[in-house]
């Protein structure tokens, strides 16, 4: 646990797992960043942003200030339809 | 294709053996260990009653065979899952025990999916070891009508990687091929074994890196020949084969299946497919059941496939048209970007 921030080590969301030891840290890095334009890409029109986080996964930011921690993309999609949010259903859009 | 070198070749697999009651799993997992798996293969036998059965024809053969009984591996003994795969590890590192993998042979009844979310949900678990294979029993005596019978059956040949086809010296060629037909209707990406025990083996012998190689390998097949799109089987259980030519990003990609997996994964049995995304050079191989999705595979190419992207969906009570609209609506955002895929 990072004594400063009080993260519980690296978080490695489902995407960007699967990479050989020697492209391991940079490419999880690039590929974190990489999916966390994309998806404040799609939350732009809910003013929502994500950011990439070496340590826990992302940072979730609302409109409202607000700020919550995902752990990957599973955990994104369950803690916006938690607030209600209208995220589109890809089968109903 | 073969999957590249994963990652962590310290993680056990490990591998789920699963078919209803009477399939002859333990027959089976007994011949498998005997076969020569047994030095380095621990077992777990989850036994919905209290009699113990399984662990009387497994003990003798196994290396070391522990039993979780009086309850349902995928219900009420996940946390036992846990606590006897760390003394598995334990065991491993207090006696130097060379273990290659662990088999979880589950109840007759156990939906194995729940299994595999344990390896990954629990924190101490994910330290050691990784989801392997899904082993279905087919019993070729029951036949298909015991697929159509018995839903938790399809639920269990859905997941499955690898599908055996037990006790089948005891009936004809033409039923067998029935049989056959009817398991690949329910999943057309398991690897089909008749009672071969040898190509069992190896499978399992090979595993330590390969990740679930088996489905990739199904996926060329079923890429290069087409498959019938949307086709019922029983139970709603329909699949679809989606091909695409045009590259996909992998961020976005990766975005619109988790989306569609969160909101329909109870309704999703399998995922399976090669995307290749231009900007990473790679294919990169997605493994799901249900919700569950394996860490993506980033695919070794032994030649060039015949076809870009594919994706195959079998999905149960959902049609699997709308996923195929879906992912085309997805291409078409991807060619011109917009905010919202969907």
């Amino acid at each position: 646990m990072c004594s400063l921030c009080g993260a519980l080590g690296s978080a490695v969301s489902w995407e960007q797992d699967g990479l050989g030891p020697s492209e391991r840290h940079a490419h999880r890095r690039r590929e974190a960043a990489a999916t966390a334009a994309e998806l404040s890409r799609l939350l732009r029109p809910l003013r929502i942003t994500v950011d990439a986080h070496p340590d826990f996964g992302f940072l979730v930011s609302f409109p409202t200030g607000g700020t919550q921690i995902a752990g990957g993309l599973a955990e994104v999609w369950h803690l916006l339809d938690g607030r209600g949010l209208a995220i589109p259903d890809p089968l109903n859009p | 294709m073969n999957p590249a070198a994963n990652d962590a070749p310290d993680l056990l697999p490990v591998h789920v053996l699963t078919g209803p009651l009477g399939s002859g799993k333990s027959t089976l997992l007994n011949r498998v260990l005997r076969g020569g798996l047994a030095p380095d293969t621990a077992v777990i036998v989850n036994e919905f009653g209290q009699a113990g059965l399984d662990r009387t024809f497994i003990q003798e053969d196994a290396e070391e065979v522990l039993v979780m009984d009086n309850g349902c591996i995928c219900c009420s003994l996940r946390t036992d899952l846990v606590t006897t795969l760390m003394r598995v590890a334990a065991m491993r590192d207090a006696h130097g025990w060379p273990l290659r993998r662990v088999i979880v042979e589950t109840s007759g009844i156990s939906n194995p999916v729940p299994v595999l979310h344990t390896l990954r949900a629990d924190a101490c678990v994910r330290t050691r070891f990784r989801a392997g294979w899904v082993l279905c029993a087919v019993d070729a005596q029951a036949g298909p009508a015991a697929l159509r019978e018995r839903p938790e059956y399809t639920a269990q040949l859905a997941a499955a990687d690898i599908a055996v086809l037990t006790k089948a010296d005891l009936v004809e060629e033409t039923s067998l091929s029935l049989l056959s037909r009817a398991v690949a209707h329910v999943n057309p990406l398991a690897e089909l074994l008749r009672n071969d025990d040898a190509a069992l083996r190896a499978r399992l012998a090979t595993d330590a890196c390969t990740g679930p190689e088996p489905g990739f390998r199904a996926l060329d097949a079923l890429a290069a020949g087409g498959a019938a799109a949307g086709t019922p089987v029983g139970h709603g259980v329909q699949h679809i084969v989606l091909r695409q030519s045009t590259p996909l990003s992998w961020p976005v990609f990766a975005a619109w299946l988790t989306r569609l997996l969160h909101l329909h994964g109870d309704r999703i049995l399998r995922t399976k497919g090669v995307l290749y995304d231009p900007g990473r050079n790679a294919r990169i191989g997605v493994h799901g059941v249900r919700r569950f999705l394996h860490p993506p595979v980033h695919l070794q190419m032994d030649k060039s496939p015949a076809f870009g992207s594919c994706l195959v969906f079998i999905t149960e009570g959902l049609d699997p048209a709308g996923i195929a609209e879906s992912y085309r609506r997805l291409q078409l955002a991807c060619a011109e970007p917009a905010e919202l895929h969907s």
